[in-house]
């Protein structure tokens, strides 16, 4: 049983000079999902999210993120949101227990309960021991667990990540994984941009393709297999996509390399 | 390296800037608060915004100036400017001198500031990424980075100040003197920086969030060839009598000049308190609130937005794999392939990258434009030939800061390619960047400024012209042996100044004053013009061959 409208797109259309990166995407994310976005390089995953935080206002259609308009009210839904961006800024002098703090604070969170939860955190994702390390001094997998527990502190409604297993190691995948499950199950929404088919075939409950800007497939993994005919996700991107063959598109790189 | 002690605990930072800051901020809250800020959120963007200013990029960089030195020399700089008003005061015994010298030093100095780093505090994109999905209103970012440059204004105005108040303290009315021109320079300093903010704010209204950053940029160079340039054009083109007549045919003109309020401010005290008097004297108090108040009324929405778009400053040419023709440059001027790599990256960034592009074009074409204005004959009378030499000659300053700009990159962790690339030869990338600067930005700005003076004003032979020209090409070409030691666009933008390149850059300036000299010889005598050309070709030609032989820093 589907919980609350926590996310709603209706129409959307976004352009960027004269060139169209999301065409008329309807998609909906109650509380208690987690619905994987996939698409190709390009298609529009992160152009969606960034509307959906009312970071790029200029959009045609209807937009509603925990019931509010993120051209009116994109602060109201900057509050309810935990968002991983694919390639994330940190400030780079700061330590973890810093930039935790900077903001937890900004999300009007005491220091207490910042400390409390972001302790708990950073020791599952094993990190407990580098928080006065500077930010500039982490891997990338370091870099995303904190970003991630960042994402987390201020227990959002809806959780935005893109690509938020990027870099990091097998056992923080699992839990990640795990942590998402829980919070849907909590009944939080949670929109999973990635390009890594298995974990969105095995973790999300509804799936939406996205090629160039337009909705191409949306349903359950169930039932994309059974109106597409395919037996993976994998296999059903690649057909939906029109990647087509390729076995002969990388013999084509490799006569021009090794020409 | 970690921070010691507990993580989680406020640090306290033994910043005088952070401090401050914050103790004025907490002092202002109703005020912030009713800008329209979110003031919790403020404070803490505030802080952290103000310690990564004066810690994170200066403290312990060996040979690095902090921002408490910086700030010193501008206000010691501003101390000597208010000299002359004070002077002003001692000899005329003339409030309205006194008050128009010092008020127009600082307004201009301020302004030019305001232009050259204010505006770049306030478009200052490096954060935004951070803050975009955070709940941070579009006013409280603009309110933190105002506020961040509040305080410095405030100490800087103290500094202006303090001559003209004193020595106006013993020869005017004291009371008008202790009390008009601190509180006037306090004012004119928020009407600049407000005035500033609006300018923003309309920008951003009128071209929305996609164009925002373009048009800054654009309006930005503006702004800096005017402050530059402008009061040099204006004393070459306009007899200086049209102005006074002017002001005194159309009185009103006084209700739109800040120091006209403060000379009003100044008579007030001094016992007239006539309406007009009045008028104008509350104006030093309600034209800053008026424009700031106007400028946060405007920035609602959209200041993340046109902050958080990655779009280039200016347009890129669309030629995939064709090089342009300075490009082509690359390949006749560098010998070996991995100079000629480095010479087309640095080339096609030295177009691109922000960091650059803020500073480099404004501060090239204030020097340029300035050069070749300050060769026009004044309205009244003619050019000295030697001043139009001296001008162009100080178009050498230029090394001193674009071979630092070109430094940095504000994506500079792409620099893992040149650790990652063959690089054989380490001294290749440095040979690489120098040329394409050298042949991309400080010979075309060389050669423009010399065809200009030659050709336009008529007020420098042709020889001469060609004089100076291979004069700047050959310190432009040594030069880089001092400033060029980094592979150029690898470093993370900081505002460091180093000991070393402060020495270099007075030493360029005395060498300066050795060219003139020699120009002035070379007029005496077509032999001297000659021994001189050919001296210095034979430098252009050395320090070029050197270029090759460029070694990084440690």
């Amino acid at each position: 049983m589907a919980g609350e409208l926590a996310i709603s797109m209706r129409g959307v259309r976004k352009r960027f000079g004269s060139k169209c990166v999301l065409d008329g995407i309807d998609l909906d994310v109650h509380a208690g999902e987690i619905v994987g976005y996939v698409g190709p390089n390009g298609s529009g995953k992160s152009t969606t999210i960034k509307l959906l935080l009312g970071i790029l206002p200029d959009f045609e259609g209807e937009i509603r993120v925990a019931g509010f308009d993120p051209r009116h009210a994109a602060l109201e839904i900057k509050r309810r949101v935990g968002y991983v961006a694919e390639n994330a800024v940190l400030y780079e002098s700061l330590t973890i227990a810093e930039f935790l703090l900077f903001v937890g604070r900004v999300h009007g969170l005491d220091d207490a309960t910042i400390e409390r939860r972001a302790v708990a955190c950073l020791e599952s994702l094993e990190l407990e021991q580098r928080v006065s390390s500077r930010i500039s001094e982490l891997s990338k997998g370091m870099r995303q667990k904190v970003l991630l527990t960042a994402a987390l502190l201020h227990r959002p409604q809806v959780l935005l990540f893109d690509e938020p297993l990027s870099g990091l190691d097998v056992h923080s995948q699992m839990l990640v994984k795990e942590v998402l499950r829980q919070f849907a199950q909590a009944g939080r929404a949670v929109l999973f941009s990635s390009h890594v088919m298995d974990v969105v075939e095995r973790l999300c409950t509804r799936i939406a393709i996205l090629d160039g800007g337009q909705l191409v497939a949306h349903g359950t993994f169930d039932e994309l297999t059974r109106t597409l005919r395919g037996g993976s996700l994998e296999g059903i991107f690649a057909a939906i996509t029109g990647d087509g063959d390729a076995q002969e598109r990388a013999t084509r790189i490799v006569r021009a390399i090794e020409s | 390296m970690s921070v010691r002690g507990n993580p989680w605990s406020s640090r306290k930072s033994s910043s005088f800037l952070v401090n401050a800051t914050l103790w004025a901020a907490d002092r202002s809250r109703r005020w912030i608060e009713l800008a329209g800020i979110d003031f919790a959120v403020f404070r803490v963007v505030l802080e952290q915004r103000v310690r990564m200013g004066t810690e994170a990029k200066f403290g312990g960089q060996p040979g690095a100036m902090t921002v408490g030195l910086g700030m010193i020399l501008v206000g010691f700089a501003l101390v000597m400017a208010g000299l002359g008003s004070g002077v002003a005061a001692l000899v005329t015994r003339q409030p309205t001198l006194w008050m128009w010298i010092g008020q127009g030093a600082w307004i201009f100095m301020l302004t030019s500031l305001c232009v050259n780093y204010f505006a770049n505090v306030l478009l200052d994109p490096s954060d935004i990424g951070v803050l975009a999905s955070r709940p941070v209103g579009d006013r409280t970012i603009v309110g933190s980075r105002f506020a961040e440059v509040l305080l410095p204004t405030a100490l800087l105005a103290l500094c202006a100040a303090s001559a003209p108040t004193v020595f106006g303290a013993f020869t005017l009315h004291p009371l008008g003197a202790l009390v008009a021109f601190p509180l006037a320079t306090l004012s004119s300093g928020l009407v600049v920086l407000a005035g500033m903010t609006l300018v923003v704010a309309l920008a951003l209204r009128v071209v929305g969030p996609v164009r925002f950053q373009r048009v800054m940029f654009w309006l930005q160079l503006a702004a800096a060839i005017s402050i530059g340039a402008g009061p040099q054009l204006a004393n070459r083109v306009i007899p200086m009598g049209t102005l006074t007549e002017a002001y005194s045919t159309h009185p009103w003109l006084a209700w739109v000049n800040p120091i006209e309020h403060h000379l009003a401010l100044y008579a007030l005290l001094g016992g007239d308190f006539e309406s007009r008097t009045l008028t104008l004297a509350a104006l030093v108090f309600v034209l800053p609130v008026a424009l700031g108040g106007l400028a946060f009324a405007l920035l609602r929405q959209d200041f993340i937005a046109a902050l958080a778009d990655r779009g280039e400053l200016v347009r890129s040419a669309r030629r995939g794999f064709r090089p342009s023709l300075f490009a082509r440059v690359g390949s006749v001027v560098c010998r070996s392939k991995a100079a000629r790599a480095v010479f087309g990256f640095t080339l096609a960034l030295t177009r691109r990258e922000r960091p650059y592009l803020r500073t480099v074009v404004p501060m090239a074409a204030t020097t340029l434009v300035m050069a070749v204005v300050l060769t026009r004959p004044r309205a009244s009378g003619t050019a000295a030939p030697m001043l139009v030499a001296g001008c162009l000659y100080y178009l050498a300053i230029l090394p001193t800061f674009v071979y630092g700009v070109a430094r940095v990159s504000e994506h500079a962790e792409a620099r893992w390619w040149f650790d990652a690339l063959p690089f054989s030869e380490p001294s290749a990338a440095l040979e690489g960047g120098a040329k394409a600067i050298l042949c991309g930005t400080l010979l075309p700005i060389a050669a423009f400024a010399c065809v200009a003076a030659s050709s336009c004003f008529e007020s420098l032979a042709w020889r001469d012209g060609l004089l100076v020209f291979v004069a700047l090409a050959a310190l432009d070409c040594v030069s880089a042996r001092f400033f060029m030691r980094k592979i150029p666009f690898s470093t993370a933008p900081s505002l460091q100044i180093h000991y070393r390149d402060l020495v270099t850059t007075f030493a360029i300036l005395a060498v300066i004053g050795l060219l003139v000299f020699v120009h002035w010889l070379s007029t005496l005598h077509f032999a001297v013009w000659a021994a001189a050309l050919a001296l210095y070709a034979v430098a252009f030609a050395l320090g070029w061959r050197a270029l090759a032989r460029l070694t990084p820093a440690p």
